[in-house]
C-alpha cells in the first residue's frame, strides 16, 4: 500500500513536471510557429490530394501548349516547362518530403539508437568497435557520401532514402553513446548496478528513458534535415526523378528558367525554406524544455 | 601532448582506411560497365576489353582494392575513367578553390556571428539584436543552393552588380601562385586588380555557404553573451570598476569564442560538403562542382580521391580546433 | 549612444566595401596589347584534349582548332543536296594536310599527298611520318576515336610512308566510307609527343591547327591564340587573334553573359532564352537544323515492344507536336529513319507515323491487347532535361492506350551497358545520335548485328533483308545504285517501327554582332563551332 501511493506520488510529480514543460514550450512564440508549422506540413501531406486543383499533374499529365506561364487565378504559382502546375505540384510535395524525412530519421533512430545504447553501457571491445565503425561514416560530410552511394545505386527517390540513412545514423550512436556514459557515472545508475541489477535492466530500464528527450530533439530537427538533403540531391540532378514532384528535383528545373520565369524555381525553395524551418524551430523549442543544458548547441 | 597527437593520428589513419574500403565497396556495387563508359559510346568490344585489362577492372575486388591502396600510398589516387585525368592532379587544381571558398565563408560566419551575437546580446531589443534573430531564425531552414540562386537572381541578373560565376576575371591575371588561394596571393603580391576581382567573385558563393553556419553562430554566441553577463565574475568586474566595453570584449567575447570554436570542425566539415551544392551554381572551379560532374556520370575514381580529401582535412581541422582549445582555454588538457 | 555609433560605423561599412565591389564591367571582345580576342560561352569543359584519347563537342572544338587533319569537313552539305544533282560527298570533303588522295582499283589503298608548306607550332615540318605516328597512336590506345578505323586498319601495315609527303592506307577490306571517316583523326607532332610523358596531350597540344594554347585554367577556361602565319593562311584579314573557350555551366550565366558582352557566343541558352535574346539589339542569333536524331529505341526482341503492332500502336499514340512544342517550335520531324540531308535520305512523310489514337488502338487491337493494361519501361541519361520531358510526353500518351509508362532515369554507362544486349535492353529508351560523318552508312550500319552492343542499336533489330541490303550498300562505290538501296532500308525499318522515329533540334547559337563569318556545319556535334571562320567586323 505505501508502495503504490509511492508510486502515485512519482506519478504526480511526473505529470506536474510535464504540465510545466508543455507550459514552458508553449511561452516560447517561435516554438509555437514551428509547431504550426509542422503540424501543417502534416496535415497539407495527408490532404495533399483534396486541395490541388491539377491532381493529374502531379502524376503525369502534361499540356505543352501551356509551358510556362506566369503566375495567374488558374495558376496560382504559375506552370512549368511542360505546362504543368507548379502550385499542385509544390503542395503535393509536402507528401514525398515528409515521406523521405520520416523513413530516414525512422531508419536512422532504430539504427543508430540500439548501437549507441549497446556500446555506451558495455564498454570495452564492443564499444571500441561500434564507435570506430561509426567515425568511418563520421568523417566525411553526410552529403559527400550520400551523393556517392546515390551515384553508385543509381537516382531516385528510394535511392535517396537508403543513402542518406546510412548517412544518419552515426550521429544517432554518437549522441547516445556519448548520454549513456555520462549516465553510466550518475548515482542511481551506479545505485542500480551496485545492487546487483543485470545489464540489460540497467540499459532499459534507467539509461534508455533518459535518453529520450535528447531523441526526440534531435529527431525533430533532423526531420527538417533530412528534407534539406534529399532537396539538396534532387537539385543536383541524382534525387527523386520525374515526374515526381520533390522540391528539390523541381528547383533543379526550373534553374534554367531565370530570371525571366522565376516561379518556377522560387515556390518549391520557399516551400522547402519553410518546412525546414518549421521544423528547426520546433526542435529548438523542444530542447529548450527538455533539454536545457544543450541550449544554443547544434 | 605528444602521445594524445600520436593517437590522433593513428585513429585518422584508420578512419580514412576504414573509408576507403567502404566508398570503394559502394562504388562498385554500382551497375553498368565503367570500361563502357571510359571507352566512349561508339567503341567496339575490342576496346571496352583493352580498358577493362588496362584499367584492372577484370580482376577480383579485393585485388583490385590491394592494387588501389598501394597506389594510394604512393600517392596515385588514380585516373578518372570518364576524361582519364590523373585525379590527384585534378584535385590538387581544384581543392585551393575550394579552400579558399571555404576558409572566406567560415571567416566570414564566425566573424560576423560573434559579432552580431555579442551586439545583440548586449543591445538586447534593440535594432541590432531584432536584425541579428531575424537572420539567424531565416538561416535555420534556408537550402544553401537556393538561397545562391536566389542571390544570383537578385544580384547578378536584376542588379546587375556581381559577376555571375568562376573564380577571378579572365582578362585579370590570376595572382603568381603563392598559396593558391587567390585572395591571399593577391594580397601577398600587391595585385590590387586581381583581389578586387577575386573578392567580387567570391562573395556570392562565400555567402550562400555561410549563411546556414551564420545563423548558428549568431544564436550561439549571444546565449552564450546572456549567459555569461549573468555570471559572477562579471559583476565583480564590473563591480570593480574596469569600463564595461572592457569587460564585455575581454571577458565575455573570450568565453563565447570557446563555445564557437568547439563548433568550427564541425562547420568546416559541413562547408566542405555544401560547396557541392553552391559550387554548381556560381561555376566555382572546386572539389564540389568536380564531385558532382562525376557523380552524374558514375566515374568513381574522382569521387573517391574528392572524399578521401576531404575527409583528410575534415580531420586535420578537427585536430586545429582540439588544439587550439587549449590556447584559448587553458584548463582544458589532453590525456 | 554607443550602440547608434556602432551601427552607424557599420552601415558605412557595408556601404563602402559595396562601392568597392560594384563595376559594371561591359567590354566587347577581350582585347589585349592591341589583340582581339572571342569569348565562347560553354556549359562542357573539355577536359582532355588528348586527340587519340578523348572526343565530345567541347574537346573536338579545342581540337579541331589546334591541330589539323589530312582531309576536312567544309560547309553544309545540305545546301548541296537540296540544291541541284545531289552529290554523294565530294562537295564537303575538302583537302587540308592532304592537298589530293587516290583510290585504287580494288578500294583497298588510299594514298595522300601532303602539302609542303604545314609546318607544326614548334616549326617542325608535316610528313607522311607524322601521320603514320598519329594514326598507330590512337589505334594502339583504343581509345577515342579509334573505333572508327580499329577492324579497317592493321597497326603494323595499314599505313606506309611512301616518302615524306606521301602517305598509303592499306585496308583489310573496301569500306567507302574511310576518307569521311579521317576528318577527325588529328595529326600530332611526334618530336614533341615523344619528348613529354603520355598525360603532356591532355593538356597540351602538338599540332599544326590556325590556333595555339596560350593558357589553360582547366575548370574556367581555356585560352587560344592565333598562330599568326597559319600555313593554309586565314580566310578574312580581321580574323580572331583567338578565343577564349570560357565555362559556364548556368544556362542563365550564359544569357547575361551574352547580354553584358561578357562573352561574345553564347551555346548553352534554353531555347526560350535564345528567342529573347535575339530581340535584343547588339545580339544576333543563328538557327541551323543539325543531323541530330532524336528517337525512342524500342526493344524488338523481348517483352511487349517484341511484338510488331504494339510498337506501331506506339508511334501511333506518340504526340510528335509535342515534340515540336518543348524545343519551342525549333526543331522538325523526322520524315524517315534518315536524318533530313544526309546523303541517301529519302522523305518517306506519306507513310510516317503521326499521332492517330484510333489506329493505335487498332493495332492494340491487333497485337491482342484491346485495352492495354501493361506496363513498358522509358530509360533515359538521368537529369537530360529534354529526354525527361519527353518521358512526360510518352507516359503522358501511351495513358490513352493503356500501357503505363515507367520513367527510369540511369546515368549514361548504365543506360550503355543495359542497351549492351538483347536480354537487358529497355522497352524503351531514350537515344540522341549524331552521325559524324555524311555518309548514309553511319546511320543504316545500327540495323546490322555488327552494331548489336552499341546503345545507338539498342532496337536490336533482326532483319535478314535488311541486313544484306547494308552489307551490300558498303560495298557499292556507284552512288545511283546505293542511293536504291538505302531507300529500300529506310522503308523496311520504317514499316517495323524499330523506334519511336523522332525530331532534329535546331542547333542555335547567339553572337554579338561584331562577330562575324559564322560557318555551320551539321556534321558537327551540337555545339561545335569552328572558330578559323570568324572576324570581327567593327
Amino acid at each position: 500500500m505505501r508502495f503504490l501511493s509511492a508510486k502515485l506520488e512519482t506519478w504526480k510529480v511526473r505529470a506536474h513536471d510535464a504540465k510545466r514543460t508543455v507550459r514552458a514550450f508553449f511561452r516560447n512564440p517561435l516554438s509555437v510557429a514551428g509547431l504550426i508549422i509542422a503540424c501543417g506540413f502534416f496535415i497539407l501531406g495527408f490532404i495533399a490530394p483534396c486541395i490541388t486543383p491539377y491532381p493529374d499533374d502531379v502524376t503525369g499529365s502534361i499540356h505543352t501548349k501551356q509551358r510556362l506561364q506566369a503566375p495567374s487565378r488558374e495558376h496560382l504559382f504559375g506552370t512549368d516547362d511542360v505546362g504543368r502546375d507548379v502550385y499542385s505540384r509544390v503542395i503535393y510535395g509536402t507528401r514525398i518530403s515528409l515521406q523521405i524525412a520520416l523513413v530516414i530519421v525512422g531508419v536512422a533512430t532504430c539504427i543508430g539508437v540500439p548501437l549507441g545504447l549497446v556500446a555506451g553501457s558495455s564498454g570495452g571491445v564492443i564499444e571500441e568497435v561500434i564507435m570506430r565503425f561509426t567515425d568511418i561514416f563520421l568523417a566525411v560530410p553526410g552529403i559527400v557520401l550520400a551523393v556517392t552511394i546515390v551515384s553508385a545505386l543509381g537516382p531516385g527517390i528510394i535511392n535517396v532514402m537508403v543513402a542518406l540513412s546510412i548517412v544518419w545514423w552515426p550521429g544517432y550512436v554518437r549522441l547516445i553513446h556519448g548520454k549513456s556514459k555520462s549516465l553510466r557515472e550518475e548515482v542511481f545508475v551506479e545505485a542500480s548496478t551496485a545492487i546487483g541489477s543485470s545489464k540489460a535492466r540497467i540499459m532499459f530500464r534507467h539509461i534508455l528513458p533518459n535518453c529520450f528527450s535528447i531523441v526526440v530533439v534531435k529527431m525533430s530537427m533532423d526531420m527538417g534535415m533530412a528534407i534539406l538533403s534529399a532537396a539538396g540531391l534532387g537539385f543536383i540532378g541524382i534525387g527523386a526523378q520525374p515526374p515526381s514532384p520533390e522540391w528539390g528535383a523541381m528547383i533543379s528545373g526550373g534553374r534554367w528558367y531565370l530570371p525571366t520565369w522565376w516561379w518556377y524555381a522560387v515556390f518549391p525553395g520557399l516551400a522547402i525554406w519553410l518546412t525546414v524551418l518549421g521544423f528547426n524551430l520546433l526542435g529548438d523549442g523542444l530542447r529548450d524544455v527538455l533539454d536545457p543544458k544543450q541550449r544554443g548547441r547544434y | 601532448m605528444l602521445h594524445y597527437l600520436a593517437k590522433r593520428l593513428f585513429l585518422l589513419i584508420f578512419t580514412l582506411l576504414g573509408l576507403s574500403v567502404v566508398i570503394f565497396v559502394v562504388s562498385h556495387i554500382a551497375p553498368g560497365d565503367p570500361a563502357r563508359l571510359a571507352a566512349g559510346p561508339f567503341a567496339t568490344q575490342e576496346m571496352v576489353e583493352h580498358l577493362k585489362e588496362e584499367l584492372g577492372l577484370n580482376k577480383s575486388l579485393p585485388e583490385q582494392y590491394g592494387i588501389f591502396l598501394t597506389q594510394l600510398l604512393k600517392g596515385d589516387l588514380g585516373r578518372s575513367i570518364r576524361t582519364r585525368r590523373p585525379v590527384r592532379e585534378d584535385l590538387a587544381r581544384f581543392f585551393p578553390a575550394t579552400l579558399e571558398l571555404v576558409l572566406v565563408s567560415l571567416s566570414f560566419a564566425v566573424l560576423t556571428g560573434i559579432l552580431l551575437g555579442v551586439l545583440s546580446a548586449v543591445h538586447q531589443n534593440r535594432w541590432i539584436d531584432h536584425l541579428s534573430r531575424l537572420i539567424s531564425i531565416s538561416g535555420l531552414g534556408l537550402p544553401a543552393f537556393w538561397l545562391a540562386l536566389m542571390l544570383q537572381l537578385l544580384f547578378v541578373l536584376k542588379l546587375d552588380l556581381l559577376p555571375g560565376g568562376g573564380r577571378i576575371d579572365m582578362i585579370v591575371h590570376a595572382p603568381t601562385s603563392i598559396t593558391r588561394l587567390f585572395l591571399i596571393d593577391s594580397l601577398l603580391t600587391g595585385n590590387w586588380v586581381a583581389f578586387r576581382s577575386a573578392l567580387q567573385h567570391i562573395i556570392l558563393p562565400a555567402l550562400s555557404l555561410s549563411f546556414p553556419a551564420l545563423a548558428s553562430i549568431i544564436r550561439i554566441s549571444r546565449a552564450d553573451v546572456l549567459d555569461t553577463l549573468r555570471q559572477d565574475f562579471v559583476t565583480t568586474a564590473r563591480a570593480k570598476g574596469l569600463v564595461e566595453k572592457l569587460v564585455i570584449w575581454k571577458h565575455v567575447l573570450k568565453n563565447s569564442l570557446i563555445s564557437t570554436v568547439t563548433m568550427i570542425g564541425l562547420r568546416f566539415g559541413w562547408m566542405l560538403g555544401g560547396t557541392i551544392l553552391v559550387e554548381t551554381v556560381f561555376d566555382w572551379p572546386g572539389v564540389g562542382l568536380y564531385v558532382v560532374t562525376s557523380a552524374t556520370h558514375s566515374d568513381f575514381q574522382p569521387i573517391m580521391g574528392a572524399a578521401l580529401l576531404i575527409g583528410l582535412s575534415f580531420a586535420i581541422a578537427n585536430l586545429i580546433v582540439d588544439l587550439s582549445y587549449s590556447v584559448l582555454d587553458p584548463r582544458i588538457g589532453y590525456e | 549612444m554607443k550602440s547608434s555609433k556602432l551601427s552607424l560605423a557599420i552601415s558605412v561599412g557595408i556601404i563602402t566595401v559595396a562601392c568597392l565591389l560594384v563595376s559594371v564591367v561591359s567590354f566587347a571582345y577581350v582585347e589585349q596589347n592591341g589583340e582581339k580576342y572571342v569569348v565562347f560561352g560553354a556549359r562542357q569543359p573539355a577536359p582532355n584534349i588528348d586527340p587519340s584519347v578523348h572526343y565530345d563537342w567541347s574537346t573536338r572544338m579545342i581540337q579541331e582548332s589546334v591541330y589539323d587533319a589530312l582531309l576536312s569537313y567544309e560547309g553544309d552539305p545540305t545546301l548541296y543536296l537540296f540544291g541541284e544533282t545531289p552529290q554523294p560527298k565530294s562537295p564537303l570533303l575538302v583537302p587540308c594536310l592532304a592537298d589530293s588522295w587516290d583510290i585504287s582499283e580494288d578500294g583497298l589503298t588510299y594514298t595522300f599527298r601532303l602539302v609542303k608548306n604545314a609546318v607544326f607550332h614548334n616549326g617542325d615540318p608535316v610528313t607522311a611520318e607524322a601521320v603514320k605516328f598519329s594514326f598507330v597512336r590512337t589505334l594502339e590506345g583504343k581509345q577515342g576515336p579509334a573505333w572508327m578505323l580499329l577492324a579497317i586498319l592493321d597497326t603494323e601495315t595499314g599505313i606506309e610512308v611512301i616518302d615524306d609527303y606521301t602517305v598509303a592506307f592499306h585496308l583489310n577490306y573496301p569500306f567507302a566510307p574511310f576518307p569521311h571517316y579521317i576528318v577527325w583523326w588529328y595529326i600530332m607532332n611526334p618530336n614533341q609527343v615523344n619528348a613529354h610523358d603520355p598525360d603532356w596531350l591532355q593538356d597540351h597540344e602538338a599540332g599544326s591547327g590556325p590556333f595555339k594554347i596560350k593558357e589553360w585554367r582547366h575548370g574556367e577556361y581555356y585560352w587560344l591564340e592565333d598562330v599568326e602565319d597559319y600555313w593554309r593562311g586565314w580566310p578574312h584579314e580581321d580574323h580572331i587573334d583567338g578565343f577564349i573557350f570560357k565555362l559556364m555551366r548556368e544556362a542563365a550565366s550564359q544569357r547575361i553573359g551574352i547580354q553584358k558582352g561578357e562573352i561574345d557566343i553564347a551555346e548553352g541558352l534554353t531555347i526560350e532564352d535564345f528567342g529573347l535574346v535575339a530581340e535584343l539589339p547588339g545580339i544576333y542569333v543563328t538557327e541551323d537544323i543539325g543531323r541530330t536524331t532524336f528517337g525512342i529505341k524500342m526493344n524488338t526482341q523481348k517483352g511487349y515492344t517484341a511484338i510488331k503492332n504494339v510498337r506501331k500502336a506506339i508511334c501511333y499514340a506518340f504526340d510528335y507536336d509535342a515534340l515540336i512544342d518543348i524545343y519551342d517550335g525549333h526543331a522538325i520531324l523526322e520524315d524517315s529513319p534518315f536524318p533530313q540531308g544526309l546523303d541517301g535520305y529519302v522523305s518517306l512523310a506519306d507513310v510516317m507515323y503521326r499521332q492517330d489514337l484510333d489506329k493505335a488502338k487498332e493495332y492494340m487491337k491487333k497485337a491482342g491487347f484491346p485495352d492495354g493494361g501493361f506496363t513498358l519501361d522509358y530509360v533515359l541519361v538521368a537529369g537530360h532535361p529534354e529526354e525527361t520531358k519527353i518521358g512526360l510526353i510518352l507516359k503522358d500518351c501511351l495513358s490513352k492506350i493503356g500501357i503505363d509508362v515507367q520513367i527510369v532515369p540511369v546515368p549514361w554507362p548504365e543506360m550503355c551497358a543495359r542497351g549492351s544486349t538483347a536480354q537487358t535492353s529497355p522497352d524503351m529508351m531514350a537515344v540522341y545520335t549524331t552521325p559524324i560523318i555524311n555518309d548514309p552508312d553511319v546511320v543504316a550500319s545500327q540495323y546490322h548485328p555488327t552494331s548489336y552492343g552499341a546503345y545507338y542499336a539498342s532496337h536490336f533489330y533482326y532483319d535478314r533483308k535488311v541486313i544484306e541490303l547494308v552489307d551490300e550498300a558498303r560495298l557499292i562505290s556507284d552512288w545511283e545504285e546505293r542511293e536504291k538501296l538505302y531507300e529500300q532500308i529506310q522503308r523496311m525499318v520504317l514499316e517495323d517501327a524499330t523506334e519511336v522515329f523522332g525530331m532534329l533540334y535546331s542547333r542555335v547559337w547567339a553572337f554579338r554582332d561584331y562577330v562575324k563569318g559564322f560557318r555551320f556545319s551539321p556534321v558537327r556535334f551540337t555545339s561545335e563551332i569552328d572558330m578559323y571562320w570568324l572576324y570581327i567586323e567593327e
